[in-house]
């Protein structure tokens, strides 16, 4: 993969509000609202300054988030890309 | 005024009443109509007469044409001359003007956030109570205001989008199937109009808004707690806390401009949220319901 794969979907406009653990987002591009966790926000956040790896964004994760040991980081990331996709907030590495 | 007279105004030239931050004029020549909204509405400030006079809402409900107006009679809606509804049997009168005014208000009030949800306030403190349908939302709107709480709506919450306060429009309150029973016994006092039977919700009743309520109706409140109720028969009352983002979402996919309103509303919205109490509740016992909410700290 690419160090350019992973990027915001184009016209993402977020503006977000967050509470323990859950995270309210609003997108003004294409009006939709939805509710992300830590992960996806961190996510997010990475990749509002430009497009990254897969490897490089798990890199980054854990240095940001706490994460207790025994957590399989990789998978929950590989996993709320995916869900970022669905959401229309991220797009694939081509 | 006296029933005869309402009723040839109602007839005749129309009567316009105000109902919270709108006005509405109903032109109606069914008896039946005239009966219900005198009953419901009678305690309703007149809008005053001439020429700048504003109306937000003409509506007229009126009989269907021909043979209908005898073999099994319908009534129709009208809005400013058209007829958004197909028209439903005579029976069913006030239920339709209170659907087809719902309507009025959610696809056009967009200086508003309209959130479909009851609203109750005591002491300042307004409670949002968003609820799907069936889980008890009108039934506990109508037993907190019969006793003592303020009815800002049982179907609206209306937001100020200048600063988030909710806007009183006591109407009258929805009651459905057994709940009609419930609250003549729980509130023989209460002013409930006839049945209309076979409606597409099932059998509906009108409860005339708490005078009070109707009175107070330019006193906007605070929003303090957003509580989503839920009738289970048998359970205990219970509260319990609720996620603010999923509810914030909530609020969201259950307003009916949230849309129209793009950034500003999901602020509000977020603010909204950030400010309250968010919390389930499950009750079987209205008056566990009651005790449980007047004892609510953050409304001390």
């Amino acid at each position: 993969m690419s160090p350019s794969g992973w990027c915001l979907a184009s016209g993402f406009d977020p503006i977000h509000k967050g509470w323990s653990g859950e995270t309210l987002l609003y997108d003004r591009f294409s009006g939709d609202t939805h509710v992300v966790d830590d992960v996806c926000m961190a996510i997010i956040e990475l990749l509002a300054k430009g497009p990254l790896s897969e490897v490089l964004i798990l890199k980054e994760i854990v240095q940001c988030l706490d994460v207790g040991s025994g957590i399989d980081l990789d998978l929950i990331v590989q996993q709320r890309l995916a869900a970022l996709v669905q959401l229309n907030i991220l797009q694939c590495p081509t | 005024m006296p029933l005869a007279r309402f009723a040839s105004q109602l007839a005749d030239v129309g009567v316009a009443f105000s109902v919270g931050p709108f006005v509405v004029s109903l032109t109606s020549s069914i008896p039946r109509v005239a009966e219900g909204i005198y009953q419901l509405y009678g305690e309703y400030p007149l809008a005053a007469e001439g020429a700048d006079r504003f109306v937000d809402y003409y509506l007229s409900l009126g009989y269907g044409r021909g043979v209908r107006r005898w073999y099994h009679p319908q009534v129709h809606f009208v809005y400013d001359g058209l007829q958004p509804f197909k028209p439903l049997p005579l029976s069913q009168a006030l239920p339709l003007f209170e659907w087809g005014l719902n309507w009025c208000v959610a696809s056009q009030m967009h200086s508003y956030l309209l959130i479909h949800a009851a609203v109750v306030e005591r002491n300042g403190v307004a409670i949002i109570l968003p609820a799907p349908p069936g889980s008890g939302k009108s039934t506990l709107c109508a037993g907190l205001v019969s006793r003592g709480w303020r009815l800002f709506s049982d179907e609206l919450a209306i937001i100020s989008m200048a600063d988030g306060s909710v806007v009183p429009c006591p109407r009258p309150i929805g009651l459905k199937n057994e709940s009609i029973q419930i609250m003549r016994d729980y509130e023989p006092q209460a002013v409930i109009s006839r049945e209309s039977r076979d409606t597409r919700k099932g059998t509906v009743a009108l409860m005339k808004a708490p005078s009070e309520s109707i009175r107070r109706a330019d006193e906007t409140a605070r929003v303090g707690g957003i509580i989503f109720p839920r009738y289970q028969s048998g359970a205990e009352a219970l509260m319990t806390s609720r996620s603010k983002a999923q509810t914030g979402l909530y609020l969201a996919d259950n307003s009916f401009n949230y849309s129209v309103t793009g950034a500003r509303g999901f602020q509000l919205l977020a603010d909204l949220v950030d400010g309250a109490e968010c919390l389930e509740f499950t009750y079987s016992r209205l008056d566990d319901a009651v005790r449980i909410f007047d004892a609510l700290e953050w409304l001390q």
